[in-house]
């Protein structure tokens, strides 16, 4: 009993929305029409003012955290947003940026000449208990969470911590690692108190967890909500703002939406392309859209005949109208892919997307092995209207190939379960709902082209030596140049043989309340709140 | 009286039992493996067997199965897959807001239903009658989350006299966020109420006892509020005994609309998320709220109508 969407009005609306939306693909074909890739009304709205101290945030969320221990949590994005206002980390990312981590709890740090030793200063800092950051706790975290029990093979490299003196920690590396500063700035990095974890065991530690974050857990109402207030002993005096910050889970999209149009949230995320202009009306909240490090693709599994032809993929990119979903589906706020990776970055704008070209698309097909078309089994999230509208596009964009689409309209789990399995032969995502922990490409590279060992490269089974030679080189490459080069090649030679059919960049859409400022989204989908406040 | 209970009471276990055992089977015949779910793409073989021994998920169906039934014997029901802590302590802190949502919903739909019925049945095949009679199959005719969402629009979002969504903290507070989902279960119910009691209400005032009542000059207000309304409330009774099934679902979708952290929204997130655990213990509540209520209504039934002994 999963929120079926035939019994929701969405549907109803959405079908009218894709009747529409292909009618204007096919005035758009026969227009031959123009694309721009300028899109995203920008993320960040300055923040005006003074910063006000007190008050409490209600943020209504589409995702509830599952595990709040960051050496055992899958760390999905739902975990990782309050992880992030919890736990400090040794590093922190700079919101809107894809630039260098800052400090976090280290102050200061060196590498040596081979980069397989890095010293950390640490800053005098305090657990929201009022213990003592130490090197030792930087020893046992690390330890555990490059531990071979982590989830987390950002963190592998880390071969031992040393800890010398009480702010003096010692990382050693299994070999160099460029991403190491941003791998350190991510929650399942996070800096927490052994003396606790050690004596609590982890499951009792994740019911209260302590950390140095700006903020401590106050309640957690599991599947309902988390009330996190502010961490007296956060080593920045000034933050956080904010008194108390309340998070609900919210799972319906409607009434995400409407909380916020009724300012009954103060945030509230992932509101439906649909029900933008509604909130922006209401005079409470505006939306705002933020990049994301999700891309929205038709996913193939590349060992399933034909698609195990390249020909076959190639096609399918000149077949899709990827401008015109662009527009209908994503309403023009999601900047078209030219990647078949997450924008990050090192993204280059000079890869060029495949054009809409239905001609290219024939002639294609008809040198690969399924010159007389294929029906290709689409699976879907049945609640997902994004997807649904895109599939139903797709449906009539590809029937010129004698290609057939069969949507399957699945639940997540079992799309997902058909997925891992390999059961599976194409599929569409939830737009944002697969991001990058980091904002380099070191990460999707890896899990894109590179781990055929592992998970057949996110079980794409897709095989491309050349761009699996490139990911290892980009990925230990530490010149700045060089390695932007690198990841630009191999966006090309992984467009050119494309192990899917990539759409677009998919955004966050967040509704933002008048009275909140500087509020930002990561390009990894979480948040830090200790910089936003509210005006009185 | 005794012996009728027990009696209903022995027969209800097998019933209680195979709902468990058909819920169980379904839930694992479709496809999905919580722990992948839950652990996500980046977990390593070595995590997934260590996750599902510690989860028994390793064990036989049937092991798995007569673990489960042992367990709720006890009333204990493991852990959560999703939440790592028991079960008892997330589904504990719904059971409330579900029941009371019903309940709310249910003494709506008896406000709306019965005096309406009662000038329907006095009015017969008149105006009001008919207009009472159009309106209600037009709003039974509505979907219950399309509803919800109308009033949401209207006296939540337009008005501001009712929460967008929620369920607060106090139980002002409560009785407040449950107004609007539960004029949505009651409008959804009253339709049916109403017609049933209507021509109920219409064959008992046709009888011969009411004339003989009349007869012997008790007023016609006592005829109509005592009498005849007793005599007319088996059939409705009967119905609300069967539609509990139909109320309980439909508070699942309710509770998604409005966001109510009630059973139904936790029974969804569960599926979504293979928490067998949870599941199990979810349906095993829902089918002896059932065979509960089936049993009241068999007693009520005797309460309401001498003439029944049980």
């Amino acid at each position: 009993m999963t929120r079926t969407h035939n019994k929701s009005p969405r549907a109803v609306i959405a079908l009218l929305g894709t009747l529409l939306s292909i009618t204007g693909v096919l005035l758009g074909a026969c227009g031959g029409g123009s694309s721009s890739t300028s899109a995203s009304n920008g993320g960040a709205a300055p923040a005006t003012g003074n910063p006000v101290r007190g008050g409490t945030l209600v943020f209504g969320r589409s995702l509830e955290a599952l595990d709040l221990n960051p050496f055992t949590c899958a760390c999905e994005n739902g975990s990782l947003q309050v992880l992030s206002n919890v736990f400090e980390t040794l590093f922190r990312f700079a919101p809107n940026s894809t630039g260098t981590p800052g400090p976090g709890l280290a102050e200061s740090y060196t590498v040596s000449p081979d980069k397989l030793t890095y010293t950390l200063k640490l800053r005098p800092a305090h657990f929201s208990n009022g213990q003592p950051v130490t090197a030792a706790d930087v020893q046992y975290s690390l330890t555990r969470a490059s531990g071979p029990k982590s989830l987390y093979g950002l963190l592998y490299p880390i071969k031992k911590v040393d800890a010398p003196s009480a702010n003096t920690a010692v990382l050693h590396l299994k070999h160099p690692t460029p991403a190491l500063l941003y791998s350190l700035s991510i929650p399942p990095a996070a800096i927490a108190p052994a003396n606790i974890l050690r004596k609590e065991g982890d499951e009792v530690f994740a019911t209260h967890p302590i950390g140095a974050g700006p903020f401590e857990l106050k309640e957690w109402a599991k599947g309902q909500r988390i009330v996190l207030t502010r961490n007296p002993h956060f080593y920045d005096t000034a933050k956080p703002y904010l008194e108390k910050v309340e998070f609900r889970y919210v799972a319906d999209d409607n009434t995400r939406s409407l909380d916020a149009a009724s300012g009954s949230l103060d945030i509230a995320d992932e509101i439906p392309y649909s029900q933008i202009k509604q909130i922006d009306a209401s005079g409470k909240a505006k939306v705002r859209v933020f990049p994301s490090s999700s891309l929205d693709a038709v996913y193939f599994n590349t060992a399933v005949k034909p698609l195990n032809d390249v020909k076959v993929r190639q096609a399918l990119n000149y077949a899709t109208p990827s401008e015109a979903i662009r527009k209908a589906v994503f309403l023009d706020l999601a900047p078209l892919a030219n990647s078949s990776a997450p924008k990050l970055k090192y993204w280059s704008s000079s890869v060029k997307p495949y054009p809409n070209d239905i001609g290219k698309a024939k002639q294609l097909l008809k040198e690969s092995s399924a010159p007389n078309g294929f029906t290709l089994k689409l699976n879907v999230i049945g609640t997902d209207q994004p997807s649904l509208q895109t599939a139903q596009i797709l449906q009539q964009a590809y029937a010129p190939l004698g290609v057939k689409v069969d949507v399957q309209q699945l639940d997540f789990g079992t799309l997902q379960t058909k997925r891992v399995a390999g059961q599976d032969m194409a599929y569409l995502y939830q737009p944002d709902a697969n991001t990058s922990d980091i904002p380099v490409p070191d990460e999707f590279a890896f899990f894109l082209y590179a781990s055929q060992a592992a998970d057949q490269n996110l079980y794409s089974n897709y095989v491309n030596p050349e761009a699996e030679k490139l990911t290892k080189e980009a990925t230990s490459t530490f010149d700045e140049t060089k390695r932007a080069e690198l990841f630009a090649k191999l966006q090309q030679v992984t467009l050119t043989n494309p192990p899917s059919v990539p759409i677009v960049f998919a955004p966050y859409r967040t509704a933002v309340g008048n009275n909140v400022e500087n509020f930002n989204y990561l390009l990894t989908g979480f948040f830090y709140l200790d910089q936003v406040w509210k005006k009185g | 009286m005794a012996r009728f209970l027990a009696k209903r009471v022995l027969e209800a276990i097998p019933v209680v039992i195979g709902i468990t055992l058909f819920a169980f089977l379904l839930i694992h015949l479709i496809p999905g493996d919580p722990v992948k779910l839950l652990l996500g793409p980046r977990a390593t073989p070595a995590n997934i067997t260590s996750l599902r021994t510690e989860l028994n998920l390793n064990r036989s169906l049937p092991w798995q199965y007569v673990h489960f039934l042992g367990n709720a014997a006890s009333l204990s029901f493991g852990k959560s897959i999703t939440y790592r802590s028991t079960v008892g302590s997330i589904v504990s802190g719904r059971v409330e807001a579900s029941f009371l949502l019903i309940g709310y919903g249910l003494l709506v739909g008896l406000i709306v239903a019965l005096p309406l019925a009662m000038l329907a049945a006095m009015r017969r095949n008149r105006f009001a009658d008919s207009a009472i009679r159009m309106s209600t199959t037009f709003l039974f005719a509505m979907p219950s989350f399309w509803l919800g969402l109308l009033l949401v629009i209207v006296f939540g979002l337009k008005l501001g006299w009712f929460p967008t969504s929620g369920y607060g903290s106090t139980f002002t507070e409560h009785l407040r966020s449950l107004t609007l989902p539960a004029i949505t279960i009651g409008l959804y119910v009253a339709p049916v109420l109403l017609r049933l009691q209507r021509s109920s209400l219409i064959d008992t005032l046709q009888s011969e006892f009411v004339e003989a009542t009349r007869a012997r000059g008790v007023s016609e207000r006592r005829v109509l509020g005592l009498h005849v309304t007793r005599s007319s409330m088996t059939s409705t009774i009967t119905f609300l005994g069967i539609f509990a099934g139909v109320l309980l679902s439909g508070a699942v979708v309710v509770e998604n609309v409005f966001s109510i952290p009630g059973m139904g929204s936790l029974l969804v997130d569960s599926v979504t998320q293979r928490d067998y655990p949870v599941i199990q213990a979810l349906t095993l509540i829902f089918g002896l709220t059932i065979v509960v209520v089936s049993i009241l209504t068999d007693v009520l039934y005797a309460v309401v109508d001498p003439r029944i002994r049980l």
